[in-house]
């Protein structure tokens, strides 16, 4: 179906000066799209030129060419005699305006606005960075196209937002799907050698942009195959093989979503953050003191599989007994995760029932077994109710030779295979979905290590996306049967029978119900479930393991690899394990887990929320083993407990469930530090001082560092827009992981002593990136701090909820995606005047936007940059290099969420950091992705 | 371990106020680490010297960046590389544009072309401002003087919408402009003990009294009245009159002034008036009015120190003798 682009360039300013003698620039811009080329006039000697034309530029393409291809705006400067220079480039992709034409045309779920974009876009240049601005307008046309066998998925809309978005409700979950792309990359093309950096640039900068386009487009039409209009938790990434070219990866959950509907439904809204915030206090109320001796045990197998949390086997009685209403599930072909070889598995649990109205109801169609094949979903904060039980964290690794030729059918096989080992995976865990799955490659030369991870789980497909929990709870008036009498402690009862699970698993009695059965320890890649009680502090915690490489080369360092990452994650495992009880915590959400291979080592990373459940038993301190006369053993044992008693106090985590303190259920501890512990062997919270590493572990761990607490529900936050940040470190590589992880360790410290004037903040969707290029380190994280009420001033009470009213129906546009529960949510921590805008361009690293009052969904961004500069060290060196990059990107992201007619970038992501350094040459390359919904928030 | 790359970037720009204040004062990265350092360990903030050398490097180099916009204040506004608040770009600005009175005091005077940009080794030793901070304010001055140098209307006025800077610093840049203009000559040893508050004081007078005082496209406050200087040769006639200027004056000072000064002033008048006079007649030829401060220095202030003024008889005499001048016949 073809469309119409019209392209209308107004001016330009700050342009750099070009002709050295007059100083000034004769600017002219060639737009081009495709094979088509237009240009303007020149406006000779201006740093501010005005073009004033009223023409539009016209291209009249195909769909998919509008889908795959950007517009690329050169501005050049005009020289009589030589060739013209060139200034810098805009490259727009059109992507996210098609998508809201697309969906004008429909008149359905679209955004106002229309498909334009128009404002100031800086001009930015491989060599140079930016170079002025200019001012365009961009306007896509569509005609409708209903034939069946297109290839274009206008229509579609993308969210990289992990939950469905705020603002939308989700009608039908579709289910996972992907898409993989191999294409050579610009950098290592033979014409790559004759060409100028300049070219070779903006070369490879396009083409990622088309190749990035692209596998969008068939993630969109696999989506729209099966039915759905949008696809969350969108991630996409690229593998940059070197030689062997780039592979581009999508995957996504593809649901049918519409657009809330006017306020006089304002219940009808899918899962948002402050609407689980209710809920959280809800829980709160019902958390009972937790107790059990804390247990882990690790499941491991050749191949790398990633410890699986420690579950616990209940009985059927006492699961049928604890949960009498009934997990609804159909063991129909029609459920979204039951596939014909889970049937006999999910019947043997007794976990089938009568199911209620299934929502999710995926269209039959033959598409639709290759997607029951893998019960994945890619977001991670579901709507109440979703989550029926957390099996635990499921992972699959594997170790692969990139063989020169790219083949983009032999990439897909060895995911698939992958995925295959994770359904598996979950199944021994009696799951029926992987939830918050997610796929990462890491690559280093010939080799590279595939993984696939995800938290198994049992969900409740029939759970009802457009009630809401908060609403149900506050009036109880449409309080569903089922909804009434599932516990909020249910999520974290193991989904298996005693016995049945997978291996041997220490289990505890619920904290909260007191009949169900729960692990020690709960690992889990997603979100926490609102619905699930927790104490009121969260930090975010790392863990970093290595190994040395024996051997280098091809096959033989793949073998070598996937010998090691086995020990490579048991010892990562076990070092997160020991922080997690240092903390007082026996929680992890929002785990992740990466592997970074170097040149000499290989390194895992692990980082997540670590919070006390209070469901699952407490943490015993940790103890250590050694011979008795061992004086060393007793100071470390002694320090230990210093630190675990005081992080315990700095978290909370001393004190009985934070409102519950009429039952009178503050757990009696052990004052005393324990005595060395000289037999026992198979508790999991015994260090073993065997080893000098050990030693040297143990006294990491006693070390305390400030951390800056991750943002929770019970924190009040001020009505500030969020400030993302970004820290890169690059070092050298010290002595094997030690200094990798002292890294990682401070790496918050420093970030919060960074934000010290933004304090009280806490930290909110902190992404960890470690690499091992050229046998250093480099480290990228990414995050967010969201200003908090400084809990010094005087608490607000919800007195201004009148003026919210009264707002209301001032702000009738807004009103229209106005989330009821979210206002409600304002109402109470309201303090400052309702309604103020904010002018600037807020990012945040985010799913949602905190505190809005409403928020527009406008479309997902991406970007890509390609830097390169000859004068590093004029820069202020690779630092100076990088920070300017770093600024600039971070300033283009802006100008397009505003451009697109957004005044926030949420799920804000940085990735693909890649710097090459020649220090000889004084050179520096770096390729950087940028990208997130843009969102229009009203405060 | 050697850290080679330390960068941290948030969409807000962060600018720390105090090690803004010692970038602006000139000190190397590493000075400012030893300073916040110290001033850490005083207040027992825990932060270690490898954080505060972090956090420095990340300011440092975001001011090597706004330092290009800060020469052309109206760009912070419009760029859009950093995020910043209205009041931290006022800040910003402010604190830039900010102007030491020792080095300010060393470069009056001063031909402001960057050939001299080399030469500010000795207005550092002489002021005590490191080299760096010396350079950013000859930078500074020498930039507002070329931007506003040729514009018509009101001078501050020009400077706080040209570098969008408060109107008392406006002020100063205004005096320092000004006394560049007229190429007053301020750096002779004579006048050495001068302070910058001395000449800013001077400037404004005559800024206020002797420039053309219709403000309008012609009109440059920036140049002297012409007509006003040659007018004042007229005052040669209060010469010829001295007798009756004199007797007004000791009237009307005589149960004013100390004793002490009365005789000074009925013995000494004819000195001083024909100092006056003889200064004010001269004022139309440029070399005159080029060496004003110097003059006024060796004819009148010299003679008035001698005779040992006090402050406030000083003041009563130089408003009386204005005054009584102002009553007489020949020069209503």
């Amino acid at each position: 179906m073809p469309g119409k682009i019209k392209v209308k360039v107004l001016a330009g300013r700050n342009l750099p000066v070009m002709d050295r003698a007059s100083d000034t620039t004769d600017a002219f811009v060639e737009i081009k799209f495709g094979g088509v080329t237009h240009k303007t006039d020149v406006c000779r000697k201006s740093l501010n030129p005005q073009w004033n034309s009223t023409e539009w530029y016209r291209f009249e393409v195909d769909e998919s060419e509008l889908q795959d291809e950007p517009l690329q705006l050169r501005l050049m400067d005009h020289d009589t005699y030589s060739a013209n220079d060139a200034i810098g480039k805009v490259v727009i992709s059109l992507a996210p305006l098609l998508a809201r034409e697309a969906n004008n045309a429909n008149g359905t779920t679209g955004p106002p606005g229309g498909a334009v974009m128009s404002g100031w876009i800086p001009v930015f240049d491989t060599m140079h960075g930016i170079r002025g601005e200019l001012n365009v307008i961009v306007k896509v046309e569509l005609f409708s196209d209903f034939n069946k066998y297109k290839t274009s998925s206008c229509g579609v809309q993308f969210f990289h937002c992990p939950m469905i978005p705020p603002g939308y409700r989700a009608t039908t979950v579709h289910g996972f799907v992907e898409e993989l792309i191999v294409n050579d990359d610009p950098e290592y093309q033979w014409i790559d050698k004759i060409r100028t950096p300049r070219a070779s640039n903006e070369a490879r900068q396009v083409a990622f942009i088309k190749l990035s386009n692209q596998v969008q487009r068939l993630v969109g039409l696999k989506a729209a195959e099966l039915g759905a209009n949008a696809v969350v938790g969108y991630q996409q990434d690229f593998d940059l093989e070197g030689e062997a070219g780039v592979v581009a990866r999508a995957i996504g959950t593809a649901v049918s979503i519409t657009a809330l509907p006017t306020p006089s439904y304002p219940t009808n809204i899918p899962c948002t953050q402050q609407s689980e915030r209710e809920r959280d206090k809800y829980d709160k109320d019902k958390n009972d003191k937790e107790k059990g001796s804390p247990r882990h045990a690790r499941h491991e197998s050749y191949g790398g599989r990633d410890p699986v949390a420690p579950a616990t086997v209940q009985s059927s009685s006492l699961h049928s007994s604890s949960t009498p209403m009934g997990i609804h599930r159909r063991s129909s072909d029609s459920d979204l995760s039951v596939t014909p070889k889970g049937n006999s598995l999910n019947a043997s649990t007794g976990n089938t029932g009568t199911g209620g109205g299934a929502i999710l109801r995926p269209s039959m169609n033959s598409n639709n077994i290759d997607m029951l094949e893998y019960p994945f979903l890619t977001m991670t904060e579901y709507p109440p109710g979703f989550i029926v039980h957390i099996g635990g964290t499921v992972c699959a690794r594997s170790v692969k030779l990139v063989d020169g030729g790219g083949e983009s059918a032999a990439r897909a096989a060895w995911w698939a295979e992958l995925r295959t080992e994770l359904r598996a995976h979950a199944r021994a865990l009696r799951c029926t979905a992987v939830l918050a799955y997610t796929e990462r490659a890491a690559v280093r030369e010939d080799v590279c290590v595939l993984s696939a991870s995800g938290t198994a789980a049992v969900i409740n497909l029939d759970c009802d996306f457009t009630v809401d929990e908060p609403t149900v709870l506050n009036t109880g008036s449409k309080n569903t049967l089922e909804e009434s009498e599932i516990e909020p402690c249910s999520i974290a009862h193991v989904p298996y029978s005693p016995g049945a699970g997978p291996y041997r698993a220490e289990l505890a009695t619920c904290g909260g119900c007191r009949r169900a059965r729960v692990p020690s320890v709960l690992l889990a890649t997603c979100a926490k479930p609102n619905r699930l009680a927790s104490y009121p502090k969260a930090i975010t915690l790392t863990a970093v393991a290595a190994r040395g490489r024996r051997a280098v080369g091809a096959e033989a360092g793949a073998r070598d690899l996937s010998d090691q990452l086995p020990f490579l994650e048991y010892e990562l495992h076990k070092l997160l394990l020991a922080k997690l009880r240092m903390q007082g915590a026996n929680a992890i959400f929002s785990l992740q887990t990466q592997i970074a291979i170097g040149e000499r080592s290989v390194l895992a990373l692990a980082s997540g929320t670590a919070l006390r459940l209070a469901a699952l038993p407490a943490p015993a301190p940790p103890r250590l083993k050694a011979s008795e006369n061992d004086k060393n053993a007793i100071e470390i044992q002694k320090a230990l407990w210093d630190t675990f008693v005081a992080n315990k106090a700095a978290n909370g985590y001393d004190i009985g469930a934070p409102e519950l303190s009429s039952a009178g259920c503050v757990e009696a501890e052990g004052d005393e530090a324990p005595a060395l512990d000289l037999c026992a062997d198979k508790d999991a919270c015994v260090l073993e001082l065997d080893e000098a590493e050990d030693v040297e572990t143990a006294r990491a761990l006693c070390v305390r560092r400030a951390h800056m607490c991750v943002l929770t529900t019970a924190q009040r936050t001020a009505n500030a827009p969020p400030h993302a940040f970004t820290q890169v470190w690059r070092a050298r590589l010290g002595s094997g992981g030690a200094s990798a992880e002292r890294l990682v360790a401070c790496a918050l410290t420093g970030a919060a002593y960074k934000l010290r004037r933004l304090q009280p903040a806490a930290l909110a969707a902190t992404c960890f990136q470690l690499d091992a290029p050229e046998d250093e380190i480099q480290l990228v994280v990414s995050g967010t701090a969201i200003p908090l009420l400084d809990p010094s001033k005087a608490e607000y009470s919800n007195g201004d909820r009148a003026t919210v009213d009264g707002d209301d129906d001032i702000f009738a546009l807004d009103e229209e995606q106005l989330v009821k529960p979210q206002s409600e949510a304002v109402d109470d921590r309201n303090n400052a005047p309702v309604g103020s805008v904010y002018t600037r361009v807020s990012l945040s690293t985010l799913g949602g936007a905190v505190r809005a009052r409403a928020c527009r969904r406008v479309c997902a961004l991406r970007l890509l940059f390609v830097r390169e500069t000859t004068a590093v060290r004029e820069l202020g060196g690779l630092s100076g290099f990088l920070h300017t990059f770093t600024c600039e990107v971070l300033a283009i992201a802006r100008a397009y969420a505003a451009a697109l007619g957004g005044n926030a970038l949420t799920s804000l992501y940085l990735a693909h950091l890649l710097l090459h350094h020649n220090a000889h040459k004084n050179q520096g390359q770096c390729l950087l992705s940028v990208g997130g919904d843009v969102v229009h928030v009203t405060y | 371990m050697y850290t080679e790359v330390d960068v941290f970037v948030s969409n807000f720009t962060l600018i720390d106020p105090e090690i803004y204040q010692l970038w602006i004062e000139g000190c190397s990265s590493s000075e400012a680490v030893t300073t916040l350092h110290q001033r850490a360990v005083s207040k027992q903030t825990g932060a270690t010297v490898e954080l505060i050398a972090s956090d420095v490097l990340d300011h440092y180099r975001t001011f090597a960046l706004l330092e290009r916009l800060l020469t052309v204040p109206s760009k912070l506004s419009e760029q859009m590389v950093f995020q910043i608040d209205e009041p931290t770009k006022h800040m910003l600005i402010e604190k830039y544009y900010d102007l030491d009175d020792a080095v300010i005091r060393e470069l009056l005077g001063r031909k402001l072309s960057s050939r001299h940009r080399k030469d500010l080794d000795e207005v550092a030793e002489r002021s005590g401002a490191p080299l760096r901070c010396c350079r950013r304010q000859f930078d500074n001055v020498r930039r507002v003087f070329k931007a506003v140098e040729e514009m018509p209307g009101n001078v501050v006025a020009n400077i706080r919408s040209t570098f969008l800077i408060s109107e008392p610093l406006a002020k100063k840049y205004g005096a320092v402009v000004f006394i560049a203009c007229m190429r007053f000559e301020t750096t002779k040893r004579k006048l050495q003990y001068l302070c910058f508050n001395d000449f800013f004081h001077c400037a404004q007078a005559i800024m206020g009294s002797w420039t053309y005082s219709c403000t309008g496209p012609e009109y440059y406050d920036t140049e002297m009245d012409r007509e006003f200087l040659l007018e004042l040769r007229e005052l040669r006639i209060l010469l010829d009159k001295e007798k009756e200027h004199k007797h007004l004056i000791c009237m009307r000072l005589k149960p004013k002034l100390l004793e002490k000064s009365y005789q000074e002033l009925e013995l000494n008048f004819r000195l001083y008036t024909r100092a006056l006079v003889g200064l004010a007649c001269n004022l139309h030829r440029g070399r005159e009015l080029r060496s004003l401060f110097t003059d006024l220095l060796e004819r009148c202030i010299e003679p008035l120190r001698m005779g040992g003024w006090p402050k406030t008889d000083l003041a009563q005499f130089l408003c009386a003798y204005e005054q009584c001048a102002l009553q007489m016949d020949v020069l209503r």
